[in-house]
């Protein structure tokens, strides 16, 4: 077993690590949407058909942009530690191998680990320039340039995140999170190559800031800090879960506003259902903590009772930036805020008393509200 | 008194105890045993962290598994683990606000954890989360201290700071461990566990 194969072992490990510890939750999606699977993996064709046009409208293009950027990079920071051997990493030092061979071993595996989200990309460019090499000579070089600026831009930000997920510490917390909620208000502003441009000096910005440190200071006390600092000190599961729900956002808003104006109640209340399920499941996390330190839980004077109290309105404060963020994309009505909530609390009875099967409660809930309705 | 009654446990098929009756009055008491021979279990099973498959146990009369009765019994074990993810301040902070109670600073100054306030729990060495686990223990000063293997990891130094506190600890210590620790203490009783012979129900 050469270098290569011996780095490609450890990421293989990792990733069915990582699958088994999230198949819970996608049995669960399985169960929910067994025909969304395969349109999940059609998605990107379709987002690259979007990208790549010069003439797609300027919200689309950003919405669809910062939704597949968002998706990237979320995958590439959960293979991080497998790509980086992370958990090996003393005995990889302990090797005779050149620095040289090492990064090229891992931009390897960066390659591989995104596949088809940096490939896909790549070889629609390669075949648009193919196809397109004898127009370059006919037209002038400005309409050229704004056929091509779509799909280079895309390539060039899918390899940046690609490499920096995996790489740079940072989060892009202002090229990925604030400038594109500020672009989709004012998307008609610019034009696709000056949004281009300004993505990329949001990241030169963000590379030069330094790293936004959380200090809680004196506040919270009790139950409250151990729970924050819980998650503080493990962050991966509550950003993933963030990122999870902007994503949906964004992607059924897109659907929002495509849809016929009488359609878009279901959209709506399907989004509120996804979201309410997605944020009760922060108490999976919270069930975990007091799993883990079982034994020192039970020793303080605390009864379950007041114990699982607290960790219910935890999770119920955890859930007002999410809310934030879908009040932000003003798809809810006042009927929908209401079915959230219905959602939100039969999820939360479902984790609390049947943790593997706590998708039938809102199921119900949702069976209930429609029979209701209708 | 600290009453064992008649107390069964059991790990998958393994028996550790079965109908298991013990009484503790004195002050200080030194289990000591084989490995697998039940230290840690009976421990945990008096400071009400694991219920017996059968029997019960009380501390001065009253069942360890109750809430009101975590407020008496204080624990130090390799098996309680802490929360790494917490500094050693603001565990310290947490942990005497559910007792309602501070730790003693004479106690962090004998054990040297002052210089490791800010550092999180999981990144202390054995032997200073050791002391931290200690300190955790008697912090609210309860009637029933329960001690295991406490001198794992320790130095000269916090061996001795631990002895001088057993030495006039006023309450009932109940000590897990192959070392002589409290021996000086006058009334101390020795526990001899043996391993269980029946390996299966």
């Amino acid at each position: 077993m050469n270098y290569w194969q011996f780095r490609l072992r450890l990421y293989n490990e990792s990733l069915k690590q990582w699958v088994d510890s999230i198949r819970q939750l996608s049995m669960g999606l399985v169960a929910l949407f067994p025909l969304a699977i395969p349109a999940l993996i059609f998605l990107p064709f379709v987002t690259w058909g979007i990208l790549a046009d010069a003439g797609s409208e300027n919200t689309l293009y950003l919405n669809t942009l910062w939704g597949y950027l968002l998706f990237l990079y979320t995958w590439m920071l959960m293979q991080r530690q497998g790509i980086l051997a992370t958990q090996h990493s003393h005995y990889l030092d302990s090797l005779v191998v050149t620095n040289v061979k090492r990064q090229w071993c891992e931009t390897g595996l960066i390659i591989y680990s995104a596949n088809i989200l940096l490939l896909g990309p790549l070889c629609l460019l390669l075949l648009m320039v193919y196809e397109g090499s004898n127009r370059l000579l006919r037209f002038p070089i400005s309409h050229s340039v704004e056929q091509f600026v779509p799909i280079l831009g895309l390539v060039a930000l899918v390899s940046y995140y690609s490499v920096s997920a995996v790489r740079v510490p940072k989060l892009p917390w202002l090229s990925l999170l604030l400038l594109p909620l500020v672009a989709i208000g004012m998307a008609d502003e610019f034009e696709k190559a000056q949004w281009l441009v300004l993505w990329c000096v949001a990241i030169i910005i963000e590379r030069h800031l330094p790293k936004p440190s959380v200090s809680l200071g004196a506040w919270p006390k009790g139950f409250f800090r151990l729970q924050l600092q819980a998650d503080l000190h493990n962050p991966r599961s509550e950003g993933l879960r963030f990122v999870s729900l902007l994503l949906m956002t964004i992607l059924l808003s897109i659907m929002y506003q495509g849809v016929k104006h009488e359609a878009q109640s279901y959209v709506a209340g399907f989004l509120c259902f996804c979201a309410a399920l997605l944020m009760a499941s922060s108490l999976f996390d919270s069930q975990a903590l007091l799993r883990l330190y079982h034994s020192y839980f039970v020793s303080l004077p605390i009864s379950r009772y007041v114990l699982q109290s607290h960790c219910l309105l935890y999770v119920a404060v955890k859930a007002l930036p999410g809310l934030l963020l879908l009040s932000y994309f003003e798809v809810f009505s006042w009927m929908h805020w209401g079915l959230w909530l219905v959602f939100y609390v039969t999820s939360l009875v479902g984790i609390f008393y049947r943790p593997k099967w706590f998708f039938m409660f809102p199921i119900i809930a949702a069976i209930m509200v429609f029979l209701l309705l209708s | 008194m600290l009453e064992f009654e008649k107390v069964s446990h059991f790990y998958q098929n393994r028996c550790v105890f079965n109908d298991f009756s013990l009484e503790i009055n004195e002050p200080r008491v030194l289990i000591s045993g084989p490995n697998g021979s039940g230290k840690t279990t009976l421990l945990m099973l008096a400071a009400g962290l694991i219920t017996p498959d059968a029997g019960k146990v009380s501390f001065n009369l009253e069942p360890v598994l109750t809430t009101a009765s975590k407020s008496n019994i204080g624990i130090s074990a390799s098996k309680v683990a802490l929360p790494g993810f917490l500094t050693v301040a603001e565990l310290l902070d947490f942990h005497g606000r559910q007792f309602n109670c501070e730790p003693k600073e004479h106690w962090i100054e004998q054990f040297a954890l002052k210089q490791y306030w800010h550092i999180k729990v999981a990144n202390l060495s054995l032997g200073n989360y050791k002391k931290l686990s200690l300190l955790i223990a008697v912090m609210h000063q309860p009637k029933l201290l329960l001690l295991d293997e406490p001198t794992n990891g320790l130095d000269e130094n916090a061996r001795l700071a631990l002895n001088l506190l057993l030495s006039d600890y006023p309450g009932l210590v109940i000590i897990a461990s192959h070392e002589a620790i409290a021996a000086e203490h006058q009334q101390v009783r020795h526990i001899q566990l043996q391993r269980s012979e029946s390996e299966s129900l």
